[in-house]
């Protein structure tokens, strides 16, 4: 396996644990912020405003748009600005949010929107401030579903981290490309692939137990 | 005409809902969609007031202007006297506290446990927690359900679901009670059970109860006053007992028909258009201890005719009993003359019934009199 240690890909492994937790961490708090502003403010929500929502809705499909390769490059002047730096593990983390937060946007706005319109008429007939319906209404019904979006979204983000080594972000996935496939390492890609698909289904089997426990079936 | 059968005196009652020329319209695409068309209505304090009509009449959205979740385009509800549109805030949102709702579908949150669900209301009002289980406590004893507490509402049927509904609805000591067909999604043994309780809790607490149905059994069993709508309007209204015995429209009828049957069964109408004995159907109502009194036997022994009875129906109502008694009498012209004016003067509901094809009854008359 030439130069791959066990202690390299346990550094690997590392650089991908950490990419991912802090950029789904402050994602799903930019994530969730967002999708309660989308269900709030669209046509028909409670508290109705089109001039945000249509900025929101916009903004969000241009940046989903971008592939994540192209993201990674053009944000690299406001990286710069955030964490001083346009190469390492924490410059990657910058790009990694901006992607995966409005990815969870629309998942959260969509386990939202999915909670029974009987609850929110409930709501309203409890004179329930809109503080209120979101904090005791909403979240609570949708929290499952949440957790499964959110499942869904860490799982896109550990993929997301394999082209993080364009700033050198290193990780599980950029250690498959560098020292696997570029240097037609085929025993490099096996055990990389198995530690993703390891990560993956521990992962969704996590967020699975959660949802269920929050179902209480 | 049949006010002595009403237990309550209308006079100085307080009227806790009114609806003062109501009209609401939808916009829909470029058509306006008139959902509700000048209705006026009173509801006083302690009734339990019935709305029925088939989906899409508009009780919907005239439940909903009570407790502020729809609005009038025009016209006026007043609670308690006072017009929702000329309250502050403050009052509005105390007048509407006062104003508890249970649901078709129950609208209950299924990731909260049961005692969970009824302390929802106190813990948006910010009450304090040994208040709010002890309230809690009560209520859950109160609907039955007890030991209910630490369940989820996906492990309940669909009657402990409403009563958790109805115990939440309770835990702010309501004085109006909003029931948005609260018994559609139950099958008929539950529904009486539910029935019965929004009637305990009507008599107990004084709560009143405004009901949308499109289920006349669900008047019959527990409305006092009953409203009929129909596309917006108001077609008919009153006590229960007076629009179930009398009914004028068409809509009225067919409800009134889906509890108290008073047709003529097929093969008797055969049979009468193929005598050719002179006769008249009367279609007599009694209404209360009248049921009981010997009118059939007085009309043959005073006058030329036999009599027999081609339908009967005795229904429970507010009560009170309304009977039905489809009679054909046969017997000269003159006679049948008589008796029709003599079952006029009585205490009862008459209607003459002409059977549907009437050429026949023509040529009948026609034989007789040769």
């Amino acid at each position: 396996m030439g130069q791959v240690t066990p202690d390299f890909i346990l550094k690997a492994l590392n650089e991908t644990v950490y990419m991912v937790s802090v950029s789904l961490l402050i994602g799903t708090i930019l994530g969730l912020i967002l999708a309660l502003l989308l269900v709030l403010t669209r046509p028909g929500g409670i508290k109705e405003n089109r001039i945000i929502f249509f900025i929101l809705n916009t903004t969000i499909n241009i940046v989903r748009s971008l592939p994540f390769i192209i993201l990674l490059v053009a944000i690299v002047p406001l990286t710069k600005l955030i964490v001083g730096r346009t190469y390492g593990t924490e410059a990657a983390i910058v790009p990694l949010i901006i992607y995966i937060a409005p990815f969870i946007a629309r998942l959260v706005e969509t386990s939202v929107l999915e909670v029974n319109a009987g609850i929110i008429e409930l709501a309203k007939s409890l004179c329930a401030t809109p503080y209120q319906i979101v904090r005791y209404f909403l979240i609570p019904e949708a929290l499952a579903s949440i957790v499964l979006s959110l499942t869904t979204a860490t799982i896109g983000l550990i993929g997301a981290t394999a082209m993080a080594g364009t700033v050198g972000g290193g990780g599980i996935g950029n250690l498959a490309i560098a020292y696997g496939y570029e240097r037609f390492n085929t025993m490099v890609i096996v055990i990389t692939v198995i530690i993703l698909v390891v990560i993956v289904q521990i992962i969704q089997t996590i967020g699975n137990k959660i949802a269920k426990r929050l179902r209480h079936e | 005409m049949f006010n002595k059968f009403i237990g309550k005196n209308q006079d100085g009652a307080i009227n806790m809902i009114e609806f003062q020329h109501i009209r609401k319209e939808f916009q829909q695409k470029k058509k306006v969609i008139t959902a509700i068309d000048d209705v006026s209505l009173k509801i006083e304090k302690g009734d339990i007031f019935g709305v029925i009509g088939y989906s899409g009449a508009g009780k919907s959205t005239l439940l909903r202007m009570v407790n502020g979740l729809e609005e009038p385009t025009s016209g006026k509800v007043l609670i308690k006297g006072k017009n929702l549109k000329e309250m502050t805030k403050e009052e509005l949102i105390n007048t509407r506290k006062k104003i508890s709702m249970i649901f078709q579908h129950f609208n209950l949150l299924e990731s909260k446990t049961v005692f969970e669900n009824v302390a929802l209301p106190l813990i948006l009002n910010k009450v304090n927690k040994e208040k709010i289980k002890e309230k809690v406590e009560q209520l859950l004893d109160y609907v039955g359900l007890s030991d209910k507490q630490k369940s989820y509402p996906h492990q309940l049927s669909g009657g402990q679901k409403q009563r958790v509904g109805i115990a939440r609805a309770l835990v702010t000591n309501p004085e109006i009670l909003l029931c948005d067909e609260a018994t559609s999604a139950l099958d008929p043994k539950t529904t009486v059970s539910i029935l019965e309780l929004l009637k305990r809790i009507n008599q107990e607490f004084n709560i009143t109860i405004l009901m949308i149905t499109h289920e006349m059994e669900v008047i019959r069993a527990l409305c006092n006053k009953v409203a009929v709508m129909e596309k917006g309007k108001i077609i008919e209204t009153g006590e229960v007992i007076d629009v179930f015995g009398n009914p004028q429209q068409k809509t009225t009828k067919e409800f009134v028909k889906t509890v108290i049957p008073d047709e003529i069964p097929q093969s008797v109408i055969e049979e009468l258009k193929n005598t050719t004995r002179h006769y008249k159907i009367f279609k007599l109502k009694f209404l209360g201890s009248n049921v009981t009194q010997p009118l059939l036997h007085r009309i043959s022994t005073q006058f030329q005719v036999e009599s027999s009875v081609v339908f009967a129906n005795v229904t429970e109502l507010q009560g009170t009993t309304l009977g039905i008694f489809t009679t054909v009498f046969y017997g000269e012209e003159s006679e049948l003359w008589k008796v029709q004016q003599f079952i006029e003067q009585q205490d009862v509901i008459v209607e003459e019934v002409k059977l549907s094809d009437g050429a026949s009854n023509t040529r009948l008359y026609l034989e007789s009199v040769k």
